[in-house]
């Protein structure tokens, strides 16, 4: 394709999907406009206290990305913006946006939140829409403590100023930076793009819709994503889970799940995560306060995601959650008390009511009414749920060629999901304008390195940050007194340090005083320590001989009652940075060569698709399979979908894979070795025409999951016993079924071996028994269940199965099914938990969902390539949240079934998503090296193996010598190695020993300074 | 400049507890300023001979402070760290210095009340105990 390619991409809406998205296409070479239509990125996602299954803390997890977003040289962040139109061809787009005004200069503000205090409104009087309402703000706020861009807004809607034009504006004159503008205006403008992904994500669905249960009039009933905040520290009530009505803590707290989905009245489809969600905050609020008794009154419980089962077992075993399948038809709030009465079936069918103190909605996932207006705007057609309309086979392509969609746009989906997705869109757009790569991109350039002579020249920076800092501590006696301590030549008191004309002026200073260390005293390093360094290396300075103070957030901030006292504190931390400081060493990074080829092991569904996206963006690929046909058996590795023409998919697949010139397919073909690391991998191919030795900067795992073949049930005993790939084959293949009373068992052999649910049986057996009815509509149909798992938007065709006359029973997971053989007739009977007493069922068949098992491959794939399997022999991924293909060791990468169970749709997304991820580092061309990295001293090192032990990330290996030795590229820095080293033998960059015991010894005895 | 607060090093992870003192200042939370900050990568890298170091050098306590468990930015940092510290804590029981002066704590960067409430109830903690830092040994001991 010779026609112009824009290198740029809109990427609109800055939740965790669209942020994913940008940070992907950013590392790859494209220029990423991130459009956001709130004050700040983040999303839903920076709401959350924790998240399933691991509960992990969500803001832990989001902050570094916000911040790498912030600063990431190929992204520009337009908040406050929304799209207007779109206009032109793929890879050569016109978007057109309308950007509301903050009010605040983004580059002025500092969020020192001074105008904040002054407005004229004393108390914040507004809802707040980060705490969902429980919190007030102010009509000039700052939308959270780690927004980005961290700044403050103005909302015109409840500010004086723009209500009645009079107003003292006590924020003008409060702010020391002049960022406040109130002249600001509307502004409409284009940019030129080559692509756009979608990303606006869903709306909690409206508790007030659902007026049986009285949100909105009960004040003691809250929807999740508002307990959510009161579960945050940082929320209204810094984590105290406390009653709206009267400020107390609740003692008995009730969670009602299904709040707007599957309810014809509201939305039919089932919202995915609600189940999960409501467990782990009901195991939080418990966390929080040991006295909170939580029960939860759930439908089915949806648990089929990787580890969601054993937080549920968690939940109910270790926490004492109490479960109720009992659906909630009215909440009654008791006048006097507001306390809450619900009445709901016991499990002995006897009805009961209950008094709860506080009761959570789970309420649902709705399409978001920007998405839906982004859909007109850009003519993308949505689904009949509202969501962006997708296809079986493209599960990130809109209607729309060269606009992609990700995320919840799509569908109800949890943040791994979403992430996924948005990696898939980015590698779809990554392939779409390969031929642009890197056109609207800039690399740096930099002066080449001063080698820094004997003897420390420390400048040391002491910001007042406005009043942030100089209005608590003495800044100019903290300069002063810098410039006594030894190797300090240059100290000053600068106003803003992270201004521009100050940045300007440090690299002046730091070639006039011919400076080799800089100490700048002001803010957390987290957010800006990257910019200095960056300055101090344009100033031709390696940029590890910089250490920050923070006198500010840990100061005085922190320490406004005691001026006095906290600048003597602040006197001890720059004395304690100079201190490191002195004993900084530069730190080299070293370019490595990538070999730009990939190399996906396994050739079904995902281990093609991978192979194709890769390819497409412009890499050889080695697409390795063990049998002697790539995707050899259309029914056994997939759950085939209904209606899709998977073996259409299949034969194009297979076509274009094998005419792909950058492709390399290698059928009956195993790995003998894999060695190397990311970048450089070096592997042994063994196929039929012998050993092949190949070199490649990336590693799929790409390998499937297969049906489990049971032992139980007269499986294999008797032919009138199927599994539901077998039925399905049947289906399609023949010969025809002739069976009229047909029994459907869930879950087999699902137990304590294999206790996890396999995610995609239930829509599997759904689809079957339907397409058995089709044939023959006067077949009786059983399933025998325990959950049905029929989220998103399965739970259509779980309802359509339901309205056609599948009849579905539930047992109890203690009482499983018998199957036997009577004379010649097979007798099933089951504990139906709704009737409570005994079904039996005379089938002519018996269709047994067994789900599905890793490939057994794996185990030896695990140990080559020195990545880790769980406990049922799926892959393990790197985190299961925000980095849900990568595996711990860097430049390998994980999709198919063997990752995790997942259908068609799924395991496309998952194979873009890791191709994608490996083509990140393959577009770079070299990877940097070193920086703060540990190594080994070998003449101190005794070979105990310690260190190789403790790495959690494989990057010590035994050298020639005998010793150990670090692989630069594989450390992580986390100084572990370090500090386990018996001998002393380690030291990690930035933070050696001597660097660390200095600190010390000059916190406590300034006067016993130590010799330079 | 005297005051009779004790003197405390808190060895904090980047990813978590150093992010929740940042958060407890953005929050204008206060905790006593005798409570000094060393930042490392993981508290992985804690190495036992700091917090021996630093009760050489005169801390009258140490705080550690690294991720929840399981939320390690490292997989298993704060895990190691843990360990060190309760080794730690008992060679201070050896050598007459009381336990109760280190202690290991897992927190989430959101968590900056709860930083600025470990930075005091250190402080009292270390307060309430005898006012040096080495107590006698009981007798035959050591």
């Amino acid at each position: 394709m010779s026609e112009l390619k824009h290198g740029a991409v809109a990427v609109v809406g800055g939740g965790i999907g669209g942020i994913q998205a940008t940070l992907d296409l950013a590392d790859s070479g494209f220029y990423v406009y991130l459009i956001e239509e709130g004050p700040a990125i983040g999303g839903r996602m920076a709401q959350l206290d924790k998240t399933f299954p691991t509960n992990d803390c969500a803001m832990c997890m989001l902050s570094p990305k916000l911040v790498e977003v912030g600063r990431h040289p190929n992204v520009q962040i337009i908040t406050l913006a929304s799209v207007e139109a779109l206009e032109g061809q793929p890879g050569n787009f016109r978007i057109t946006l309308r950007q509301r005004p903050r009010y605040v200069d983004i580059t002025r503000c500092i969020a020192c939140g001074r105008c904040i205090a002054s407005c004229v409104y004393q108390d914040a009087k507004f809802p707040s829409e980060f705490d969902v309402g429980l919190g007030k703000r102010k009509p000039i706020y700052i939308p959270f403590p780690q927004a980005v861009p961290l700044a403050a807004v103005v909302d015109p809607q409840t500010c004086i100023f723009f209500k009645s034009g009079r107003c003292p504006q006590n924020c003008l004159q409060a702010c020391e930076r002049g960022a406040l503008d109130f002249t600001q205006t509307e502004r409409l403008f284009s940019l030129d793009v080559g692509a756009v992904i979608l990303a606006p994500g869903f709306e909690p669905y409206d508790a007030r819709l659902v007026g049986e249960y009285g949100f909105g009039r009960y004040a003691n009933v809250l929807t999740a994503p508002q307990f959510e905040r009161l579960l945050s520290a940082s929320g209204p009530t810094m984590g105290k889970v406390l009653r709206p009505s009267d400020g107390k803590a609740p003692k008995k707290v009730a969670f009602i799940h299904c709040v707007g989905s599957r309810d014809l009245r509201h939305q039919s489809y089932c919202s995915a995560v609600c189940c999960m969600y409501a467990t782990k905050e009901a195991i939080v609020a418990k966390e929080h306060d040991h006295a909170i008794e939580p029960t939860i009154f759930y439908i089915d419980l949806r648990a089929y995601g990787k580890g969601f089962e054993s937080l549920v077992k968690r939940a109910r075993e270790e926490h004492g959650v109490r479960y109720v399948r009992s659906m909630i038809s009215q909440i009654i709030e008791i006048p006097e008390t507001k306390n809450l009465l619900i009445r709901y079936r016991d499990d002995s069918g006897s009805v009961r009511e209950e008094e709860f103190d506080l009761v959570v909605l789970a309420v649902g996932m709705r399409p978001s009414t920007k998405g839906q207006e982004l859909a007109r705007k850009l003519s993308i057609e949505l689904n009949q749920h509202s969501f962006a309309q997708t296809s079986v086979f493209s599960p990130v392509m809109s209607t729309r060629e060269g606009v992609f969609v990700t995320g919840a746009f799509t569908g109800p989906k949890d943040i791994p999901e979403t992430v996924i997705q948005a990696s898939a869109a980015a590698a779809a757009v990554a392939a779409l304008l390969a031929p642009a790569r890197g056109t609207r991109t800039q690399a740096k350039q930099y002066p080449e390195e001063l080698v820094p002579d004997g003897s420390p020249r420390i400048g040391v920076f002491v910001c007042h940050c406005g009043s942030n800092i100089a209005g608590v501590v003495d800044v100019k006696a903290v300069a002063e007194y810098a410039k006594t301590l030894p190797g300090v030549v240059h100290a000053e008191n600068v106003l803003y340090t992270c201004s521009q004309d100050n940045l300007k002026h440090m690299k002046d200073v730091i070639r006039e005083k011919k400076l080799n260390r800089v100490v700048v005293a002001s803010c957390t390093p987290r957010n800006l320590a990257a910019l200095f360094q960056d300055t101090i290396r344009e100033a031709g300075l390696n940029k590890f001989l910089f250490e920050m103070v923070n006198i500010r957030e840990q100061c005085s901030w922190v320490h406004s009652d005691q001026p006095e006292r906290a600048t003597e504190k602040a006197k001890s931390l720059v004395r304690m940075g100079v201190a490191k400081a002195r004993e900084l060493k530069p730190l080299s990074v070293q370019s490595v060569r990538v070999a730009p080829a990939a190399l996906v092991l396994g050739g079904g569904l995902s281990g093609m698709v991978a192979a194709l996206t890769l390819a497409d963006s412009g890499f050889e690929t080695h697409l390795v399979e063990k049998s002697s046909e790539l995707w050899r058996d259309l029914q056994e590795l997939v759950c085939i979908p209904e209606g899709e023409d998977v073996q259409g998919l299949r034969a194009k697949l297979l076509r274009t894979v094998r005419t792909h010139p950058q492709i390399r397919v290698h059928t009956n073909t195993t790995v003998k070795e894999i060695s190397g690391f990311v970048g450089n991998f070096s592997s042994v191919l063994r196929g039929p025409q012998g050993e092949e030795r190949i070199q490649h900067g990336v590693v799929i795992v790409a390998t499937e999951a297969y049906e489990h073949k049971p032992n139980e049930y007269l499986y294999g005993a008797d032919a009138r016993v199927l599994t539901q790939r077998e039925l399905g084959r049947a289906l399609t293949e023949g010969p025809r079924v002739r069976a009229k009373t047909i029994v459907m068992i869930q879950c087999v052999e699902r137990n304590e071996k294999r206790p996890y649910c396999s995610r995609i049986c239930c829509a599997e057996a759904i689809k079957n028994a339907l397409a058995l009815l089709q044939q023959d509509p006067n077949r009786q149909i059983y399933v025998l269940y325990r959950e049905m798992i029929s989220y998103s938007f399965l739970e259509d065709l779980y309802r359509r199965a339901r309205d056609s006359g599948v009849i579905f029973i539930h047992h109890d997971e203690q009482s499983l099914p018998v199957v036997r053989k009577e004379n010649e007739q097979i007798v099933v009977t089951v504990r139906d938990t709704r009737l409570r007493q005994e079904v039996l069922i005379k089938p002519d068949l018996v269709v047994l969902s067994t789900g599905v098992v890793p490939d057994p491959y794996n185990e030896e794939l695990s140990r080559l390539l020195k990545v880790p399997l769980d406990a049922q022999g799926f892959f393990v991924e790197a985190h299961i949240k925000l980095r849900p293909v990568d595996c711990t060791s860097h430049g390998i990468f994980l999709c198919g079934g063997s990752h995790a169970p997942g259908t068609i749709p799924e395991l496309i997304a998952k194979a873009q998503a890791a191709a994608g991820r490996a083509a990140i580092i393959l577009s770079k061309g070299q990877l940097e090296a070193g920086g703060i990295v540990a190594s080994v001293d070998q003449e101190k090192c005794t070979a105990c193996l310690t260190c190789l032990r403790e790495c959690p990330f494989g990057a010590v290996f035994i050298n020639e010598q005998g010793l150990a030795e670090i692989e630069a590229v594989k450390c992580q820095g986390c100084g572990i190695c370090a500090a386990d080293c018996p001998a002393k033998a380690i030291q990690l960059g930035q933070f050696e020993d001597i660097q660390e015991l200095r600190m010390l010894e000059e916190l406590f005895h300034p006067e016993r300074m130590s010799a330079v | 400049m005297t005051n009779s607060e004790p003197k405390i090093v808190a060895f904090c992870c980047h990813y978590c507890a150093f992010a929740a003192a940042d958060l407890a200042g953005v929050l204008r939370l206060k905790y006593p300023p005798n409570v000094h900050i060393i930042r490392l990568p993981c508290t992985g890298k804690l190495d036992t001979l700091y917090i021996l170091k630093a009760f050489e050098a005169g801390a009258d306590g140490v705080i550690v402070a690294g991720c929840l468990e399981g939320g390690c930015h490292f997989i298993s940092g704060n895990l190691r760290a843990k360990k060190r510290v309760l080794a730690v804590k008992g060679l201070l029981a050896r050598i007459g210095i009381a336990p109760e002066r280190l202690e290991f704590f897992n927190l989430s960067s959101a968590q900056g009340d709860r930083f600025a409430q470990i930075a005091r109830e250190m402080t009292e903690r270390i307060k309430s105990l005898s006012s040096s830092v080495l107590t006698p040994l009981p007798e035959g001991k050591g």
